[in-house]
């Protein structure tokens, strides 16, 4: 048997799941917060562009684009300041079942306006053309969806590491209290981080949805557990780990399916999970916490 | 170093996963392939893939069978397996949420074997995801739109007639005219169960309960039914003998066959013997409820709304009951179950709640078992319109249907794809 | 120590009260009143809530595998109470059950228990060493394993596979969920209210005092898992009974979120606000809201706009979000009722308000 097309379908799925990995990532390492709603953003991202430029749209898919990147931003931007800046001082189980009432909102709204119906992603000119490389074929989507995730996750390290946001950015995580009083706009930073997860959120929307292309309002579900368990796998707080971890989860899910593994395919990923987790509770690329008194 | 130690790790399952591999998956002789795709947990999809594979073992052909976790988007793994088995068939009786991404998936990658499902696929769903498809989508169905014949043509035009007058109608229908199996069925058994109010009215006039209703379902007998004659063997199943085959193309299903099988049951000659009390007819406001228990949301919501339409469409067509010289409305309450098992008693309890007679659905096999319970306790009959898993009507007195089931469609597809693939 | 203060008489007389309300509701509503459907769900939910509450609100653990144990407890209580003469035609795919004996309800209640425990023991041999959010994650972990892996054709013979199981003991009475929601529930308080339930406290305020206090941390916070997961897997149980019908997809994470819910509507630490909760989490939600997902719907003969399939759960999540946001600490907080207290405060209220001539709410 050729492992070919399941070793690119595996690396493809995790690299869309890792462009969302990287949000939960991200404000998991500057909130402490597991945002639950963000694999529900990622599908509300795909339904607003199925409304702009799909069957019941007339926008031209371009532009569409645009505005659904846009519009996601500002949702991720609006999620944070409406559901969890509020909560900021409250306990932290507050602010994660505000994030379960998000992610229930979403949904609920989506399956209101859809009528709980699967709608068709538009063709997306380029990503949904069909190519045949390595001997497989399949829609281009799939097989740039590692290296997009690669070239972004490369570019957020070095915006991270060498621009003086990146720096407020690396003291918030570091320390809340502290880099409050060195006098930065905290904040600011947390909704910048919103919108570059939201970002992500989008541009993964972009390739996956190209690819599967029915979406009804529970399409983000999948996605967002496989997303968080990668960003989990990987060390959450660490965004190359969330990268890592991604690309494990989908090459070890499509390669369990190869071999025969079908009917535990969603049990594998969770006892991967777990594993990592008794292992190395901080997952791979983690960093050692130390209890304060 | 711990780092690479937990790649290492995370390594070595995979390589644990290639060793343990299961090897029966892989394909052993030279007879013709069928793979065949289930959902995972799902009553309905399982059971008639299992009919399907014992059917078509039997004729000869060897089965590949996988399931998949609900809520996956992904298909093309399981569309590489099938091509890397050489199948000459893929058969995957599942909602239309997982038909969606499937068809589009098989697409991408270039399959060339033909695609077949049970009743769900028949639906605008498969008809946008099928638009320009290299390879043959087949389902089967319990009617046909183009039959020329009486009763059938007369309830298309009429009902398309009346979607196109409702534009709310028809948004609930998926935006267009196309007219579902389901919704036939569903204005079958609403006319079935017309007809054994009205027999139990005779008997029992105004100190009918439900429990008569039920007994006159029993023997009901619908002869000018859109989806054939209908009429209900000793388990409460319709005896039907043909399936209808029919192919997406073109943004419309074109008729391919009548696939007929023998049914030798015979109608229920007595009414079966019930217990319970019974809800009364509700002599105070001169109506009579007929509870509609359907999924109008989640994952069957599209052939549950169009299941519904047919009930509204037959209601709007007759809607009084002569009982003593009384004029009494017939109204509909439509309570959803949201595709949900947990959803079952509750949604059934509502319908029990407002006094109902008599109630018609679900979409679904699973949440029609789950409610089974729910009517029997309230002695409320229930007519079941295209739940198609054994286990509706067995061991559940008060349950009927008016569709056939899934070892007969499941056959039926057995041999179809036998016949195709053969050729 | 003295039991019978005022608080715990008017407490006692407030349940007996509740108790006579049930009663009359059992003998007197109509045999098709919603009452019945929805009261043996809020039973259900108000014993997982609590038992929920136990792990979270009282010991500090914050888990979401009440779904997988709820699992646990249906299957066990469904399989173990199925008729040996209609076993055959349940388990009709996979030729027969393993078990062939019918146990009597209460016993099969307790095995449902035991069996969600032993499985939490295991689980939590590995897990409870996490920290808060991976510990959160790695039983969330659990429970989908736990549903992927009974739904397995393989294991038919014992679970039935993906097929639901019907037929098995069922009773439709109000009072028996009452009976065994209102023992589970009593046991848990006494259980939070002795010295255990002090140490699950100390440990919730703050670890690394308590384990200075000398208090064994993995052996009481295994202790509260395990109980926990044992009244949870009764609510399984129970939910097999109002259900009906037991299947595995039923139980996602969603219940798990569910349960959180009810339990921060009522009150994070609040036994009573657990209860009040899920009264009115699942009347609302199955019962007094349910005319918003009714087109049709008429008030005062105009139709009113936007309802149709699925508003009803536009609206609940709109009312969870608002609960979440500005009301935070629940109905209850982290106070129990004290209907005596409450009638104290009453009676002063009254008089200061006749003193300030309409003073503040």
């Amino acid at each position: 048997m050729n492992i070919m097309p399941y070793v690119i379908r595996g690396l493809a799925t995790g690299g869309q799941f890792a462009l969302v990995a990287i949000g939960y990532t991200m404000v998991y390492g500057i909130l402490k917060l597991i945002n639950f709603a963000h694999g529900d953003m990622f599908m509300v991202s795909g339904i607003m562009l199925i409304y702009m430029a799909g069957s019941t749209g007339a926008m031209p898919i371009f532009a569409s684009i645009i505005i659904m990147v846009i519009l996601t931003v500002i949702l991720g931007y609006l999620i944070e300041k409406c559901a969890y800046a509020p909560l900021r001082t409250a306990p932290r189980m507050s602010s994660m079942i505000s994030a379960i009432g998000v992610s229930y909102l979403l949904q609920n709204l989506v399956s209101y306006i859809t009528g709980g119906l699967s709608k068709q992603y538009p063709e997306i000119p380029g990503l949904s053309t069909s190519v045949r490389f390595l001997g497989v074929k399949d829609k281009l989507s799939v097989f740039v969806s590692p290296v997009v995730a690669i070239v972004l996750m490369v570019v957020l390290v070095l915006v991270i590491n060498h621009t003086k946001f990146g720096m407020s950015m690396r003291a918030v995580s570091k320390d809340f209290e502290t880099s409050q009083l060195m006098g930065i706009k905290i904040n600011r930073v947390i909704s910048i981080t919103f919108a570059i997860g939201a970002f992500l959120a989008a541009v993964g929307s972009l390739l996956y949805f190209s690819k599967n292309t029915g979406i009804n309002h529970l399409a983000g579900s999948t996605p967002g557990i496989k997303a968080f368990i990668a960003a989990v796998v990987g060390g959450i707080g660490s965004i190359p780990g969330a990268v890592v971890g991604a690309l494990i989860i989908g090459l070890v899910e499509s390669l369990a399916k190869a071999f025969g593994l079908a009917d535990f395919s969603d049990v594998i990923s969770f006892a991967l999970l777990i594993i990592i987790l008794v292992f190395k509770p901080t997952g791979i690329f983690g960093e050692k916490v130390i209890d304060k008194v | 170093m711990k780092k690479i130690l937990a790649i290492l790790l995370a390594l070595a399952m995979v390589f644990a996963l290639a060793a343990c591999g299961d090897a029966s998956a892989e394909k052993k002789s030279d007879k013709v392939v069928a793979y065949v795709l289930a959902e995972k947990g799902d009553t309905y999809s399982l059971g008639l893939a299992n009919n399907f594979k014992t059917a078509f073992e039997a004729l000869g052909g060897e089965v590949i069978m996988e399931t998949f976790p609900a809520n996956t988007t992904n298909f093309s793994d399981y569309v590489q397996k099938a091509m890397d088995n050489s199948a000459a068939v893929m058969f995957a009786p599942n909602s239309t949420t997982v038909a969606s991404n499937l068809i589009k998936n098989a697409q991408d990658l270039g399959v060339e074997f033909p695609l077949m499902a049970g009743d769900t696929w028949e639906s605008s769903v498969i008809l946008d995801a099928a638009k320009g498809c290299d390879f043959d989508v087949y389902c089967s169905t319990f009617f046909d739109e183009n039959d020329e014949s009486g009763t059938a043509k007369e309830f298309v035009t009429g009902f398309k007639a009346w979607l196109n007058a409702n534009s709310d109608k028809k948004d609930m229908n998926g935006g267009n005219d196309i007219v579902a199996a389901v919704s036939a069925l569903g204005f079958d058994a609403y006319n079935v169960a017309m007809v054994a109010i009205r027999a139990a009215a005779e008997t029992a006039g105004s100190a009918m309960t439900s429990i008569d209703v039920a007994k006159a379902i029993c023997t009901a007998k619908l002869e000018n039914a859109v989806t054939g004659v209908i009429q209900f063997n000793e388990t409460g199943d319709a005896i039907k003998d043909s399936a209808y085959i029919k192919k997406a193309a073109d943004g419309a299903f074109q008729f391919v066959k009548v696939q007929k099988t023998a049914n030798s049951d015979s109608p229920m000659s007595t009414a079966k013997e019930y217990a319970e009390a019974g809800i009364a007819l509700d002599t105070a406001n001169k109506k009579i409820v007929i509870g509609v228990y359907e999924p109008t949301s989640g994952a069957n919501g599209a052939g549950g709304k169009q299941e519904v339409l047919g009930v509204e469409y037959a209601n709007s067509l007759d809607h009084v009951v002569t009982i003593d010289g009384v004029d009494y409305e017939v109204v509909l309450y439509v309570s959803d179950n949201g595709s949900l098992e947990e959803n079952a008693v509750t949604a059934a309890s509502a319908i029990v709640n407002q006094g109902a007679l008599v109630a018609l659905g679900s979409y679904g096999s699973g949440v029609s078992i789950a409610a089974a319970d729910t009517f029997s306790a309230a002695g409320m009959p229930a007519i079941g319109i295209s739940c198609t898993n054994t286990a509706v009507t067995e061991g559940h007195d008060y349950y009927f249907r008016t569709c056939f089931l899934d070892p007969f469609q499941g056959g039926v597809m057995a041999s179809f794809a036998w016949e195709t693939v053969a050729k | 120590m003295k039991i019978l203060t005022k608080k715990s008489m008017c407490n006692l007389a407030l349940v007996i009260v509740l108790l006579i309300v049930l009663v009359c509701i059992e003998l007197f509503a109509p045999a098709t009143s919603m009452w019945f459907s929805v009261l043996r769900k809020v039973f259900t939910f108000s014993l997982a809530a609590v038992s929920m509450n136990l792990l979270n609100g009282f010991t500090g653990l914050f888990s979401l595998g009440q779904a997988g144990f709820m699992l646990l407890g249906a299957y066990t209580y469904a399989v173990l109470t199925i008729p040996t003469d209609l076993r055959h035609t349940v388990f009709r795919n996979y030729g027969d059950s393993i078990f062939n004996f019918q146990l009597p309800l209460v016993i099969a209640l307790i095995c449902a228990g035991i069996v969600a425990a032993f499985f939490a023991y295991l689980i939590g041999l590995p897990v409870l060493r996490l920290k808060s959010d991976y510990l959160a994650i790695a039983t969330l972990g659990f429970a989908e394993i736990a549903r992927g892996l009974v739904q397995l054709q393989q294991f038919g013979p014992v679970t039935n596979g993906p097929d639901p199981i019907n037929n098995f003991t069922a009773p439709k009475n109000i009072l028996v969920y009452a009976a065994i929601a209102g023992v589970c529930i009593l046991i848990i308080i006494m259980l939070i209210d002795s010295t255990y339930g002090r140490a699950f406290k100390a440990i919730r305020d703050d670890e690394i005092a308590a384990e200075a206090m000398g208090i064994n941390l993995a052996h009481h916070k295994r202790l509260s898992f395990v109980t926990s997961s044992f009244f949870c897997g009764i609510a399984g149980a129970m939910l097999a009974m109002c259900n009906t019908s037991v299947s595995s997809v039923s139980f996602t994470s969603s219940m798990t979120y569910q349960i959180l819910l009810v339990v921060v509507i009522g009150g994070i630490g609040s036994v009573s606000g657990s209860l009040i909760a899920a009264f009115i989490y699942y009347a609302s939600s199955e019962w007094w809201l349910k005319f918003l997902d009714l087109e049709t719907f008429t008030a005062a003969g105009t139709k009113i706009p936007l309802l149709g399939p699925g508003f009803r759960m536009v609206v609940f999540s709109v009312l969870i979000m608002i609960i979440v946001l500005f009301f935070r600490s629940g109905i209850m907080g982290t106070r129990e009722i004290d209907v005596y207290g409450f009638f104290c405060k009453l009676a002063g209220k009254g008089k200061a308000k006749k003193a300030q001539e309409g003073g503040a709410n």
